[in-house]
This record gives C-alpha cells, structure tokens and sequence, in this order.
C-alpha cells in the first residue's frame, strides 16, 4: 500500500449535536460611560527636583491586590486620574472596527480603529499595574490587526501575541513597568497602511503618586493621512500608498477629522483654571511641532518621559511618541492648537481650539481675538447654500441665484481673509474684487487665476499690485463655478455666469500640481 | 479496508468529544511500515509534534525539547505519556528513513512513534494543530515547531509553542493529563 | 470507467478555465520558488446555492451536524436554516463563513480541490489585458482600495469582468481560501520571518506593486483552518488530465 499517492481525503465522523454560538464574538460595539475630566481641587504642580525614577526596574510593585475593569474614552476624553495607592490587575477591552467616517467636509474615508475613533480609546493605568489587554477584531473587519503598546516590556510590544483574525479575539498579559505616556498602534503588515489608515491611540502609565492635580485634562492626537483625492476633494477618498511612501500628507489632523476640535467641538475651560493635554502623534510619517497660539507650556514631559521642563513655546512630538503639556489659562478667548510646521495648519487641516470663558485680564493681554483669521471658513460657512447648489445642479436645475448664494457661502471663508469680506481688498497689498477692471474685462479668464494662482505685475483699478496669490486647488470645479459667478454678479460687477463645465474644460489643460494624485 | 474502517469509527464515534483529533480517519504508517490511524493512540496522554527527519537543526531541537518534557515527570507518568512524530515530508520519510532516525536519535520503540501519511493529510493534521511550513531551498522545509499534549480521548490539552519558555506549566499539564482517569469522554 | 472520466470531463467545463504554466509570482504571498504547471479553475466562486447542494448531498456537513474539531461557531452562521441560506441573503452570491475544512470537503466532492496559493497567486496577477499586470497602477488601486474599505453585503457572483485566464471575482469581493494558507510562519511571529510581518515591513514598502500580495499574506496568517469568517469564501481547483 502506497499512501503517499493515495488521495484520501478528510471525512468527517458522525457527529453529535452541537449547539450553535454565534453571539460569542459579536462584540458590541458600545463604548463605556465618558469619564470625568475635571478634578476638583486647584493646586499647581510642583515637578520637584530632577529625580531618577528608576525605570522599569523599580517598575515592579508587587503583585496585584484588587482587580478592575479600565474605565475607557474617545478623544478629547481623558479617563479620571488613578487614585489607588495599590497595585490592581487591571482589564482593557478593545474592539478594531473598520470603519467609513468624515475626514473633512463632505469627505469620508475608510479608517481602522480601535474602538470606533480616530485616535483610539485613551488607556489609563497605574505603574506596577498588572494589564490584562483583550482585542477584539469585528467580524466585519477585513483586515486581520494587532496591538503594540510601547508600554509593554516584552518582545513585539504584544503585536505577536494578539494577532487578530476578523471575528476573533486574543489576548495578554503585561506589567506596566515603565511609567510614562505611551502610544500604541497596530502592527500588522503593511504596518504603513494601518498606522496610516488611524491605528493608534495613548496609554497613559501614572506614576505611583499619581500625576499632580489639574483641572481639566484632553486627550489630542495627530495623525497625518493620504489620499488619492486633493485636500477637501469631496466624496470617498481611497488610501494613496504612493504618498505615503512619499511622506506627502494630504491631511495633518489632530483627531482624527478636520474640524474635530474647531467650533463647537472646541475643548472648553475657563479662566483661573490649569489644563493638560495629553498629546501623541501617531504619524505615520510626520513629527509634529506641537503649539498652542497664545500660550506657553508651564511644564512639558517631554516625549511623555518623567523630567519636566518649562515654559515651552512648542514641543516636538515624534511620530509614535507623545508629551504631556500644562499651562494656566489667565485670559479668555479662543487659543488654537497647531503643528507650527505651518502649512500642516492652514492647508492640511492641522487646527484645533481651546475656548476659554471668563473675566477679561485687560493687564494680561488687551487685544482681538485671533480665531477669524484662522477659521472663517469654518465658522461662516452656509452648508445648505452649497448643498442646494449641488443638488440642483445634479438635477440640471441650477439657477444663477443658487449659484450666487452658494459662492457667496464659501467666499467667506475663501477669499474673504485676503479680498476682504467686501471685495474691497487692502491697497497695495491684495486687489479689490468689487467693480475691479480686470477681472470684469475678462471674467473667465478669473477661472485661471482660482486654479493657478496669480504673481507679478497687476494694474487694478488703477492700482499696481506685485504679490502673490496662492492657487486654490482645495476647490472643485462647481465650487469655483460658483464662487465667481458670485463675485461678478456682486459688488457693482458686471453679473454673467461661470458654469461648472468651463472651469472643468479649463482645468483639463491645466497640468496637476505635483502630488495632486491621479 | 474503508468497510473497516466504517466499522471503527461506528464503535468509537459515541465517545469520542467533538474536537477530539482522533475523528481524522486519515491513514498513516509508523516506522515498521504498520498502517494506522490516530485514534490507535487512543487511551494514553500523547505529545504529538510534526518534524522531518532531514532537518538540520530545528527538529533535532525539538526532538531534545520532547525528551527534557519527558525527563521532567515523575516515573509514574513518564511511564504512560506516548510520543507520536509526525513527518511534514512524507515523500521522502519512508519508513525506512523513519526507523533510521529512530536509532540514529535513540528514540525508544515502545514510547516513541514515527509516522508519515500523504501530502494532503498532512496539510490536514499541520492545519489541525495549528504548525505552519512551507517548503524551503534545497529540499528544506520552514516550519513552525511546537509539541500538542493530547489527552486520553484525543482533544489538545495544553501546547508548548515558545520552546525558550518556562517548562513547568506543560510539565504541570501532562502530568495532570496522565492522572485523569481514562473515562470515555474526560473530565 | 469510461463513464467516470466523462464525468469528470464535463465538470470540468465550462466552469472551469485552464490557467499556466507560469513563473512563482508574488514572493509576498507564495511559497518560495513555485513554478506553477497547468491547472483548471473555477471561473466563478462557490456560490450559497452550490453550498447548499453540498449540504444536502452531505449532511455531516450541516452547520447543526459539522464537528467543533472542523469548524468554529460562526459556520454557514448567516444562514437561515441548517439546510438552506433562506431569504435574508442573496443565494447567488459566494458563500461564506466556511472553514478550510468544509472548503476542502466541498471541493473533494466535486473531484476537485483548493488551489494552492502559488496557483491563485498566479491566476490573480492577470487584469483584464495582462497577465502579470502586479505594476499596473490602477489594477493595485483597485484592489488596494478594496481591501481598505469596509465591506459591504455580499451580492451575486460575476462582479467583476473575467481577467484574461477567464476568471471573476478573484478581486474585489471577497478573500479565498488555499490549499496551504498555513505556509506563512508568522502566526506567532516566533519563527525567523515572524519579523517580516510585524516591524520590518519597511522592506515591502519600497515596493507599493507588491503590497496587495503582503497583505493577503498578512490576511492568510491570521487564519486558523477552523475559523469561519464573513469575507472569506473559496473557489475549487483541479489537476489538468495527462
Ligand atoms: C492669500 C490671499 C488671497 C486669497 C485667499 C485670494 N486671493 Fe485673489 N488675489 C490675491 C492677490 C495678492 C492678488 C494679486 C496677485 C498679483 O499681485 O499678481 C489676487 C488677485 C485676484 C484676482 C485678480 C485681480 C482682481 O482683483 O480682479 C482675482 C479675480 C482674485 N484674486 C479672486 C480671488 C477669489 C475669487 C478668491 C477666493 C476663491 C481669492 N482671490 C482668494 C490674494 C488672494
Ligand atoms: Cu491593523
């Protein structure tokens, strides 16, 4: 008998029954109760003399004597500081979701998570601390997934051991030796791709006294992304593997969304009271140049490391590591998170605010606030102007009315901050748009100035201007459809109409910037 | 042959657990040219653990880790605790090579057993247990190396996957394995 | 005698396509070095109604009846009944939630078998006008932009156009089993090349055509052969007769 060309296959025996489970891995997908982030008494920190906490080494602080399940949240959400004296095994939960969510306006993406967000679930621990680390991966995941917490001491950070197949779920154990602010991510191959894609999030290991008292604590975290589409180019945008071997970013966003901490997600506080950010930067590619406008760190924990410096204007944060930051709000107003590796901030998306109720501190600073400059965009924009535009014209309905009133909801954010509100520009410096000669002898040859920018010698009205105008290849063709045919019919232009379809004929002869994808 | 084996699985199907390893009714041959099935292993704690007999340096390894488990019980359950190796390369594993091996490791006939099956049955037991190979350069095969702890009915009971981990904990599961009472469906 | 070869003669067409010979493409996704000889494969991907059929001819394969050692608790769990998917799902789309092992069955009834990952490797490389098109920009986005989005309830086979061996589907609708899924020994990450799947990944990512077959390799790892999952189904393969 030969048995190696003998073909025989597996059968199966008869069976007993079996009863099925089927919801065993069908995690929901709920989130714990939102902690607290207020504490209650004020006392300043006092960082203490350069000490040496002896690292992992003195990590270790005995075995756990009580056991409990980690409190969870989503950014900016921090979960409450560690009160416990003692050492606990404590359980976290974590389920990858796959999931289509807005990265800008109008703008979705595919990103992986763990826990439903970008960036995912802030993990407080105490040093000492015994961590039972369960991940789950929803069976409408596609990809498998894993978890690296560069807390953990121990080969791969975990990344081995909770590989993760869709539907299923693994799990670790680690002791927290190390105290400090950590990220992790995820690890799977291409580790590009799902780092990219939104996988990481912060661990926070609490020194054993606890961190010292502040008011408010917020969980902020940068990530830069790749598309295929140009920053703000509407519908579904797909990875683009080539940018991101390239290091060009078409998103820099803390977050996780363009406009996750603007507005009314603005992070809110008030005067008299100390705030902590607790920062990370989850790359792939870029480190971050973290600042905040109008303020100055009391104290940083660089690199989320134990040694505290002061009176810091703006902190590295590497890609894949973190800072604790603090300072003290003395003046209200609206201060603004940015990555000072500026253009990030104005062209990619990287703003965030901090909103900040109180009695004005005329001895401390006396000035207007700076947020319009900023975030007109943001704040003036009349969503629904701009979305009957695009409905109608769909229908091939559009009016010049719609079009007029959906350009005039994106000029407030668009032009305004240089032609000025009014179209009157500022003299020498940017060229009016109300009743200007030059645009109104040729208004479609404005359609070239919107996708190419504008330089040199220009006589308007009479006025010379030699400056530069940006090109503003954030907007699609009926956006600049509509925005010119705005601008001609206000102001005691000349009216007529811009249809989307010669901006797109325009645009067909004019090469894509570098970079702009395919 | 197949009538037979029908039989078998008739006479042991109502006892054995549902994911007990011994429901494969592939049919392998030892080193004496023997043919059987798993379940011949039937009743005694077994670690089982793929390998090729022309390994280099893995499964010479692997072999030693087996012997150091066995070293580590106590004399009462060394006695009971078989060994099964099954080959990944059954094509050139004949069980002439296998009985070389045999001597040339001084593998004990009565508590060692070397098998070898077909291509696709061993895919089978790899994929069951969870080993990973692919073949390699010159004749190699990649694989992963761990050793299963079986218990008396078939089911995986305890694996020992990082050979550089502590020894204790599968000592501790084999011996309990060996301790149980042979009752048809375990504890 | 005569009658089983004509059989087998008939099942091969015209289901099935001839594919090969062929060069070991897709370093990342295969084993090392396999030169690929002719084979035949499914054109289509096993459906929830040729599922179903296999059912019924062999009941030990009932999610009800199916043993724990060869399938996990999500098997055929999106069906309505043991027996048939019901009206919830579209029986004309590709069956999933089906182990390695019920794969295995259902091909080896039908004298068939799983392709071995070097032969899908092979047969997956071709787009519509090329069979190797692995540099071809869009063919990459495509399946790059398919593999990173959340995926959507599963419609009827024939989604795609047949690539130029005249097979559909063999992107962008659901990941396939093979024969040896199990080659990839970085389950652990404890073996030698464990490190290739986990940080040094770098090395792959100087070369974005080879991406698409990293990451089925890394998808493929993850798998156990018990496991049933939502986005894996399987196409049979077969040896092309002497
Ligand atoms: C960053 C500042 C800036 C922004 C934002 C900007 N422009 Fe300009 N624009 C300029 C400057 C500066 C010039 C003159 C360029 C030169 O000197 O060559 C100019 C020139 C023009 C001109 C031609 C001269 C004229 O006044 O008729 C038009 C038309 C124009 N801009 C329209 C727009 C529209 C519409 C928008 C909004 C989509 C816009 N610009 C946004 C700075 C800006
Ligand atoms: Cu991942």
């Amino acid at each position: 008998m030969t048995f190696v060309d003998d073909e025989s296959q597996a059968r199966v025996g008869v069976g007993a029954r079996r009863t099925l489970l089927l919801s065993l891995l069908v995690a929901s997908v709920g989130c714990p109760a939102p902690a607290s982030t207020t504490a209650t008494t004020l006392s300043p920190p006092d960082p203490g003399p350069v000490r040496d906490s002896g690292g992992s080494a003195a990590g270790g602080l005995g075995p756990p004597q009580l056991e409990e399940v980690a409190i969870l949240t989503d950014a900016p959400l921090v979960p409450p500081p560690i009160t416990r004296r003692v050492p606990a095994k404590v359980k976290v939960e974590i389920e990858v979701i796959e999931a289509e969510l807005p990265i800008s306006d109008g703008v979705s993406y595919s990103f992986w998570t763990f826990g439903g967000k970008v960036p995912g679930k802030f993990i407080r621990v105490r040093q000492g601390d015994t961590v039972e680390l369960k991940l789950l991966n929803h069976p409408s995941s596609k990809m498998p997934h894993n978890i690296d917490l560069h807390a953990v001491t121990g080969p791969g950070g975990g990344a081995a051991s909770t590989f993760t197949a869709p539907g299923h779920g693994s799990q670790f154990t680690f002791q927290a030796l190390n105290q400090g602010l950590y990220v992790y991510h995820c690890a799977t191959a291409p580790v590009g791709m799902h780092v990219a894609n939104g996988m990481y999030g912060l661990i926070l290991v609490e020194p054993p006294e606890g961190l010292p008292k502040v008011d408010r604590e917020f969980y902020v975290m940068q990530g830069d992304f790749y598309t295929v589409g140009k920053y703000r180019e509407k519908g579904h945008q797909p990875f683009d593997m080539q940018k991101a071997i390239e290091e060009n970013a078409t998103y820099v966003l803390f977050n996780g969304a363009e406009g996750s901490l603007l507005d009314n997600n603005a992070l809110k506080a008030a005067v008299g009271e100390r705030v902590r950010l607790f920062v990370g930067n989850g790359g792939p590619n870029l480190v971050s140049s973290f600042h905040v406008i109008g303020e100055v760190f009391d104290h940083v924990w660089t690199e989320g490391g134990t040694h505290v410096q002061e009176n810091v204007q703006t902190t590295l944060v590497p890609a894949g590591g973190s800072a604790i930051v603090d300072f003290k709000l003395e003046v209200p107003g609206t201060y603004i998170l940015v990555d000072h590796s500026i253009f990030r901030a104005f062209n990619k998306g990287a703003v965030g605010m901090i909103k900040v109720s109180g009695a004005e501190r005329k001895d401390v600073y006396s000035g207007k606030e700076v947020d319009s400059v900023y975030l007109a965009d943001k704040a003036a924009s009349d969503a629904g102007a701009i979305q009957r535009a695009s409905s109608a014209l769909g229908a091939g309905t559009l009016t010049r009315e719609q079009q007029v009133e959906a350009g005039r909801a994106l000029f407030a954010g668009t032009c305004s901050a240089c032609h000025g509100g009014e179209g009157k520009g500022l003299p020498g410096v940017f060229p009016p748009l109300a009743g200007s000669d030059f645009l109104n002898a040729d208004p479609s040859r404005a359609i070239g100035v919107l996708l190419n920018g504008l330089s040199g010698k220009v006589s308007v009205n009479g006025g010379a201007y030699d400056s530069v105008m940006p090109p503003m290849s954030q907007l699609n063709d009926d956006e600049i459809a509509n925005l010119l045919t705005f601008v001609v019919n206000s102001w005691g232009n000349s009216g007529g109409q811009i249809s989307s379809a010669q901006v797109k004929e325009r645009r067909s002869g004019t090469p894509r910037p570098a970079g702009a994808a395919r | 042959m197949i009538a037979l084996s029908v039989a078998a699985l008739l006479a042991l199907a109502p006892t054995l657990p549902d994911d007990s390893l011994y429901l494969v009714e592939d049919r392998y041959e030892d080193q004496t040219g023997r043919a059987l099935q798993l379940v011949s292993f039937r009743g005694e704690p077994v670690l089982l653990a793929m390998f090729y007999a022309r390994c280099p340096q893995a499964c010479p390894l692997l072999i030693s880790e087996v012997k150091r488990v066995l070293a580590a019980l106590p004399p009462a359950e060394r006695d009971i605790v078989k060994v099964v190796l099954v080959t990944l390369d059954p094509v050139r594993d004949t069980p002439a090579f296998l009985r070389q091996t045999m001597t040339s490791r001084s593998l004990a006939p009565g508590r060692w057993t070397l098998l070898r099956s077909n291509p696709e049955a061993t895919r089978t037991l790899a994929a069951l247990l969870g080993v990973r190979y692919r073949a390699g350069a010159g004749g190699a095969i990649d694989h992963s190396s761990q050793i299963a702890l079986l218990d008396r009915v078939g089911r995986t009971v305890a694996v020992r996957g990082d050979l550089s981990a502590p020894l204790e904990s599968f000592v501790a599961a084999v011996v309990d394995a060996a301790r149980r009472p042979a009752s048809p469906t375990g504890p | 005698m005569l009658a089983f070869l004509l059989i087998i003669a008939l099942a091969a067409s015209p289901e099935m396509v001839t594919i090969g010979p062929g060069p070991a493409v897709a370093k990342n996704g295969g084993p090392v070095d396999v030169d690929v000889g002719r084979f035949l494969l499914d054109v289509d991907l096993v459906s929830r109604t040729d599922f179903a059929a296999f059912v019924g001819d062999h009941p030990l394969w009932r999610r009800d009846r199916a043993r724990a050692l060869f399938v996990d608790e999500r098997y055929l769990a999106d069906w309505a009944s043991a027996r048939a998917p019901g009206e919830d799902v579209d029986p004309a789309a590709p069956v999933t939630l089906v182990s390695w092992f019920a794969a295995r069955a259902y091909c080896s009834a039908q004298g068939k078998r799983l392709p071995t990952s070097a032969e899908w490797e092979l047969a997956a490389a071709a787009s519509t006008t090329k069979k190797d098109a692995r540099a071809d920009p869009s063919f990459v986005a495509a399946i790059l932009d398919w593999y990173g989005r959340p995926p959507a309830p599963l419609r009827a086979n024939h989604r795609t156009q047949a690539n130029l061996w005249g097979v559909r589907d063999l992107h962008g609708v659901v990941w396939e089993w093979v024969e040896d899924f199990n080659f990839a020994l970085v389950k652990d990450g404890r073996s030698g090349d464990g490190g290739a799947l986990f940080c040094g990944a770098g090395a792959s990512a100087a070369d974005p055509a080879d991406y698409a077959g990293f990451m089925r390799l890394a998808f493929r790892s993850s798998l156990e052969a018990r496991f049933a999952l939502p986005v894996l189904g399987f196409r049979c393969a077969k040896d092309v007769l002497p």
